[in-house]
């Protein structure tokens, strides 16, 4: 009888012990010394070949890491493994997180989407993010340079410590000057005897005549006159009304001053307009579902009239409908195009681990995309086999590509990791014509005389200063968002504004103002 | 333990062997995974680990109540919990009697399938046949309610009939199922009882009353109790799936609100701090509701 009970007792003690394995907490291995048989310069980077596990996110239209050809080729140039363990879009911010909480981290995060935020906390915080500041200036030629001659990088990539933990995706193009670029349907225009409109006025003529005059002429009332992607894209007009975007946020920046305009009246004039939009049908009804799949068979059907997007990648077939326009003149005058980007696309999009034993091979690894050379080579892959050179020496890609029967972006997805973007790289005006076609430089030229002087990151907090920043923003901006939502579909009407300001104020937005002003008066 | 004790436990050894499944199961899964809790009080550093991270007692509590959208998150878990509660708890009991009723066999059988294959569908399919059926232009709901000359509406976007939709599209799916109980209850009473009361002279409608529901009456108080023990704990999945920006402001509940600060946004020690209260307020219920029962009733969990 003891026999047994102590059989059940070995059993219970058994199955205990089972979650507590898991539970071992990993030491912190400092980086050893540099790796054997690398080579300072040129390729390959080491003599032997090394592995390296990576992290990041794929996009839907890009094969399978380890198969996308520019990856393989620069494998065998380079001698360095790349273990690709990159997760889909769907569900990456879950997978980041729990990656970083358990502590079971890759030697690198390429592709990897860190915020600001992230940065910080696994950075200056944990430690799991080592800091590159002694690996750039001894294995990062390429970025140096890029930095010398554009000093508004380092700033952008700096933490509140002093030390860069992640480096960015650059993109010092034209066309990469700003996110969306305003297009409109020109054969409906032509049709109806109209011109691109200069005002906001002459926007509602426009955006009204599409809606009522059929103009595609299909005998339907189809067309949707005014087209935004999604509720966080609604302030793409802000610049008419004097609403800049800095630091990609609500802010406008004067003389220094940090000014979160979610309370001024401009603003809530800029509500009212587009309220008005709303009510009369003339914005896409469904924008704040996130319903991208309607929203890229309206585009590629050239349902909208007028609508907002970075590139004509999604709607290429259907591209010579439509041209840009300037940006258009606002009730006060204003006229701006308030979502420029200050040449830093994706602050985290390459980071090295605590755990990396070789982190220059790393470093090496990444800094080759930083050339003009490693960007042509990333964008377009190899001469003669995926691009060709036209007369003017620009890259073109082999027709096998461009005219994929399964689209252009999916065959590009099997070559190289630009679909999405968010990549370790610098984008020049040499190889930005990968996503951006004739057309949409010409449409970007046309706008970049109204961008900002100056455009801002988001800068970085201290520790102290981000646990408050997060504690504030998680409320506020999930306030604004709702709504600025409800007001423009019409559930809230204006008179709702005071309590709406009130209660901005009783979550704290002075505070949030006083946080971003600390930190950018540290630049 | 006496002698007597582990011979008797000795005699149905295999049966205690047996139990030590689900035993092993609560161990392993429900109360190992407890020692994580304390992350709700340390400021959880993954390099550190979490018994090494440092203590910030209550600090992720009060910033939780300290939290605009704190009293809005509560008001909506609790009023959609006592909603559901109080149409989804019922509903099954109704149908049970009901199905019980139906004297012709196959015709009672075929009821009861068709009430309860709709718990067979995955939850993002029942979501998105509500987006659709309250579709503007040609959801049914609009067609239906248009014919009574009610303007039509998105019903999703409205933030006043998430709650409705979600306990109704609920009750739809799953009062088939949970009636099995019941039925299984129903038949277990006593034939001869019925028996009795026919001869007594009792119409359908009385010998429901007197032996049909007072046979049930344990079973019922029993789930009632359990249902009360997880009152805060709605379904997730189908909150989340129903949610977006306009309906927010009614959809928001404390399971939601933990999914998107702690492991989208990766602020562990908060969520950790949200999911404690949530429990606590949880199991307060359940002490409170058993007592409530044990007073009147003689039926309790303990």
């Amino acid at each position: 009888m003891k026999k047994s009970v102590m059989v059940l007792f070995v059993l219970v003690v058994l199955l205990m012990s089972i979650p507590a394995a898991g539970n071992k907490e990993v030491a912190v291995t400092v980086p050893a010394a540099p790796t054997a048989g690398l080579n300072a310069s040129g390729f390959p980077i080491v003599a032997e070949p090394v592995t390296l596990k990576v992290f990041g996110v794929r996009d839907q239209n890009t094969a399978e890491w380890k198969n996308v050809k520019m990856l393989t080729e620069y494998q065998k140039l380079s001698n360095v493994i790349m273990d690709y363990q990159e997760v889909p879009t769907q569900g990456y911010d879950e997978k980041k997180s729990l990656l970083f909480a358990s502590n079971d981290l890759p030697d690198v995060f390429v592709r990897a989407q860190l915020s600001k935020v992230e940065i910080a906390k696994y950075g200056m915080e944990s430690g799991q993010l080592i800091p590159l500041n002694d690996l750039l200036k001894q294995y990062a030629p390429n970025f140096m340079a890029l930095m010398a001659k554009y000093p508004t990088i380092l700033a952008s990539i700096t933490s509140a410590d002093g030390n860069i933990y992640a480096l960015p995706e650059l993109d010092l193009s034209n066309t990469g000057r700003m996110g969306f670029k305003q297009w409109i349907n020109k054969e409906w225009l032509a049709k109806l005897g109209l011109k691109a409109p200069t005002t906001t006025d002459e926007l509602i003529t426009v955006l009204r005549a599409f809606r009522d005059k059929d103009p595609n002429g299909n005998g339907l009332k189809d067309e949707i006159p005014l087209g935004i992607r999604e509720a966080s894209s609604i302030y793409v007009l802000g610049g008419s009304f004097g609403l800049d975007h800095q630091m990609k946020e609500t802010i406008n920046i004067e003389n220094g001053k940090v000014h979160i305009w979610l309370k001024d009246a401009k603003f809530k004039s800029y509500l009212q307009f587009l309220n008005q939009l709303y009510e009369e049908k003339l914005l896409w009804k469904d924008y704040y579902k996130r319903d991208l799949p309607s929203w890229r068979s309206n585009l590629s059907n050239a349902l909208f009239g007028a609508f907002y997007m970075p590139y004509s990648d999604v709607f290429l077939k259907v591209e010579n409908q439509f041209t840009g326009y300037a940006p258009i003149k606002g009730p006060y005058g204003d006229q701006l195009w308030s979502d420029a980007n200050s040449g830093v696309l994706a602050v985290g999009a390459f980071a090295i681990s605590n755990v990396c034993t070789n982190p220059e091979v790393a470093m090496r690894w990444v800094d080759y995309f930083y050339s003009e050379e490693g960007s042509l080579f990333f964008r377009y892959g190899i001469e003669n086999e995926t691009y060709t050179l036209d007369a003017n020496g620009t890259p073109v890609f082999v027709d096998s590509i461009l005219k994929d029967p399964k689209g252009f972006m999916t065959a590009l997805g099997q070559i190289n990791l630009v679909p999405g973007g968010g990549f370790p790289q610098v984008i020049t005006n040499d190889t930005d014509g990968v996503v951006a076609s004739a057309l949409t430089k010409e449409v970007s030229a046309m706008m970049v005389p109204y961008l900002p002087e100056q455009v801002y990151l988001q800068p970085s907090f201290t520790q102290e200063e981000s646990e408050e920043f997060v504690t504030i923003v998680q409320d506020l901006y999930k306030y604004r968002d709702e709504a600025v939502t409800k007001f423009i579909l019409g559930e809230w009407k204006f008179d709702k504004w005071d309590e709406y300001c009130a209660t901005l104020d009783k979550i704290g937005i002075a505070k949030l103002e006083k946080l971003y002003q600390q930190a950018f008066d540290r630049l | 333990m006496s002698k007597r004790v582990w011979k008797r436990v000795y005699a149905k050894l295999d049966l205690f062997l047996l139990l030590l499944i689900p035993l092993a199961w609560y161990v392993v899964f429900k109360y190992v995974p407890m020692y994580g809790l304390q992350i709700a009080f340390r400021r959880f550093n993954p390099s550190l680990g979490i018994t090494a991270s440092p203590w910030v007692g209550m600090r992720y509590f009060s910033q939780f109540f300290d939290s605009y959208y704190f009293w809005e998150i509560i008001y909506n878990t609790i009023s959609l919990s006592i909603y559901q509660l109080a149409i989804g708890f019922p509903i099954p009991i109704f149908l049970a009697l009901l199905i019980n009723e139906i004297q012709h066999k196959r015709l009672q059988k075929t009821v009861q399938n068709i009430t309860y294959i709709p718990h067979f569908l995955s939850v993002v399919v029942v979501v998105s046949m509500l987006n659709l059926f309250s579709n503007v232009d040609y959801g049914i709901f609009n067609k239906f309610l248009g014919v009574f000359g009610f303007p039509a509406a998105d019903y999703m976007a409205k933030a006043q009939y998430f709650q409705t939709l979600f306990v109704f599209s609920n009750v739809w799916q799953s009062m088939g199922f949970n009636s099995i109980i019941y039925i299984a209850a129903l038949t277990a009473i006593d034939s001869t009882l019925y028996e009795a009361a026919t001869i007594d002279g009792c119409s359908r409608f009385k010998k429901i009353i007197h032996i049909s529901l007072p046979g049930l009456l344990p079973t019922i108080l029993i789930l009632f109790i359990m249902r009360m023990g997880s009152l805060m704990e709605i379904g997730f999945e189908k909150v989340l799936l129903m949610q977006n920006p306009i309906n927010m402001s009614s959809s928001e509940i404390i399971s939601t609100f933990i999914y998107k600060n702690g492991i989208q946004k990766g602020q562990f020690s908060y969520s950790a701090a949200v999911g404690l209260f949530n429990s606590l307020i949880n199991f307060l219920l359940l002490l409170f509701s058993n007592t409530l029962v044990k007073k009147f009733t003689k039926t309790s969990l303990w």
